[in-house]
């Protein structure tokens, strides 16, 4: 028991550290003309005490976010089970918080720079004649993997024991048996991972299209940067889905009896690989991939401004009826969210959502 | 500093120096040919004929040619961030005056005005330049003026050729 709880401990200190400093940084990753999830004009009068408020921010995210870490390492000694079961979530709450309120200075600012003649409510973008594609290579690779651990399954199956353990509880006792069947032994990697790579190659192709910020001052800088954006995010997607069926495989190589049940906790470091790269890309690219092709010059007057803060409720969700688009790109963030008014965006949500439970299910019947 | 910069329709591109990451982003850049769609919100010019002006003014500079594919009205509205059935007018009029027309495949292309249809759409077009003529000379302008500003936006116009 001690140790999973130590597991789920080490596991969520490095989620918190990771999150904690990409919240803390955050203000310098989105757009200069989109802060805190309010959009500003490009040629912004109060650009100075902007950057002040982003300091702020970053110096009181980043003395809250290392008192909230030690209190957690510190308070794990006596109150285990909360602590690491409940704190993240307190973290959350707290981030929240911060960031509203500094939403809130944002908006303050933006009303005492506006004047009201010069800046008029237009919409530019640049239309490129042909559409961005993607070396189809991305997205076979995931599929070469896969064909491979069913191979390995398969000369490996006549080795796999008549009654095959599909279950552990917590202590690592095992609970839960199947007899040996094609199956059972290819349940995680047929019935999860194919499904689950589909799936993702749907997203993928969806990620490719998303629109980029409307920029009034450099629309083409903005279609070129935001395209090279989404292809990092289809790679790192892809990363995610080779990750995931890593751990399929670790999983079933467990329940093969090819590997011994102390490698159970391997399956996680694949998924938890992640973390970092997702950091490192979202700071070298920024939001929306405004850091990308720094050399891109693009100029004009940029007086016009999109007024949109209507759609984006709390700067963080998305709902505007008359906008076709299933994924947007993250007000405050760096990334993809949904637009909560298309009917599609549900239904993607619903089957993100189904695929742990999709998992347990999985493992439990079979 | 060595700058180069091409010249369109008033915005200036380019890229300053010339290290490998910005010789890198020219490339990116001239690769990513396309064309910009201004629309005025606040303006009494319905959206969906703001969307067809846009349109047939890059007709008119060449950047879209006959040929062409646009995006589908789904793709533009997404692009735009503006209502699906406003980018369908905006194109149903643009079929309707003969500039696009829809394939089999509903998919949009720039047509080749043939000789035949473009004497149809002559009267139409003559009749509206009396009429902006008109409104010119009864504000008062006078007729040097008028050719100037003629002349000097077919000269904007053809600069994209």
């Amino acid at each position: 028991m001690d140790m999973v709880l130590d597991f789920i401990f080490y596991t969520n200190l490095f989620v918190m550290i990771f999150i904690s400093a990409a919240y803390c940084i955050m203000p310098f990753l989105t757009l200069p003309y989109i802060q805190f999830g309010i959009r500003l004009p490009e040629t912004f009068s109060r650009e100075r005490e902007m950057g002040r408020l982003k300091i702020l921010y970053l110096v009181s995210a980043l003395i809250l976010s290392l008192s909230f870490i030690l209190l957690y390492i510190s308070l794990y000694r006596f109150i285990p089970v909360m602590v690491s079961i409940q704190f993240p979530i307190f973290q959350v709450i707290l981030v929240f918080v911060v960031y509203y309120f500094f939403r809130s200075r944002t908006r303050v600012l933006k009303k005492s720079a506006t004047q009201p003649d010069g800046v008029s409510q237009s919409v530019t973008a640049y239309v490129q004649k042909e559409e961005s594609k993607m070396s189809i290579l991305w997205y076979i690779i995931p599929w070469i993997e896969l064909s491979v651990f069913i191979l390995i399954g398969v000369w490996y199956y006549p080795n796999i024991p008549g009654t095959m353990t599909t279950h552990y509880n917590a202590g690592g006792q095992a609970n839960g048996y199947a007899l040996r069947s094609f199956v059972s032994a290819f349940s995680l990697l047929f019935f999860v991972g194919l499904p689950l790579l589909a799936f993702f190659d749907i997203l993928a192709i969806m990620f490719l299209r998303v629109r980029p910020f409307q920029s009034s001052s450099s629309p083409r800088k903005s279609v070129i940067q935001m395209h090279g954006f989404n292809k990092l995010m289809i790679k790192i997607l892809m990363s995610i889905a080779s990750s995931v069926l890593l751990t399929l495989f670790i999983s079933s190589a467990v329940m093969w009896h090819l590997l011994g049940v102390q490698y159970v906790f391997l399956s996680v470091v694949p998924v938890l690989g992640v973390l970092p790269v997702v950091l490192f890309v979202s700071i070298r690219a920024g939001q929306g991939g405004w850091k990308l092709y720094p050399g891109l010059r693009e100029s004009s007057d940029g007086i016009a401004i999109r007024e949109d803060d209507k759609y984006w409720w709390g700067g963080v969700i998305y709902h505007n009826k008359d906008d076709s688009s299933i994924f947007v790109p993250k007000r405050y963030g760096v990334g993809y969210t949904f637009n909560y008014a298309h009917p599609v965006a549900w239904v993607i949500l619903a089957s993100l959502l189904s695929v742990p439970f999709f998992i347990l299910f999985t493992i439990r019947f079979w | 500093m060595g700058e180069s910069e091409t010249y369109d329709g008033g915005r200036r591109y380019g890229s300053t120096g010339h290290s490998e990451a910005n010789q890198y982003s020219k490339r990116v850049f001239k690769m990513n040919e396309g064309y910009i769609i201004t629309i005025d919100l606040t303006s009494s010019k319905p959206i969906y004929r703001q969307i067809a002006d846009n349109v047939i003014t890059q007709i008119a500079m060449g950047v879209l040619v006959p040929g062409d594919k646009l995006p589908s009205s789904r793709q533009l509205s997404t692009i735009l961030g503006i209502n699906y059935h406003t980018v369908n007018r905006a194109y149903s009029y643009l079929v309707q005056e003969g500039y696009v027309y829809l394939d089999r495949r509903k998919k949009v292309f720039v047509s080749d005005i043939p000789e035949g249809k473009r004497e149809k759409l002559n009267s139409e077009w003559v009749g509206k330049i009396r009429t902006l003529l008109s409104e010119a000379l009864s504000k008062g302008y006078d007729r040097a003026y008028i050719i100037d500003e003629i002349e000097s936006i077919l000269a904007e116009i053809n600069l994209g050729k």
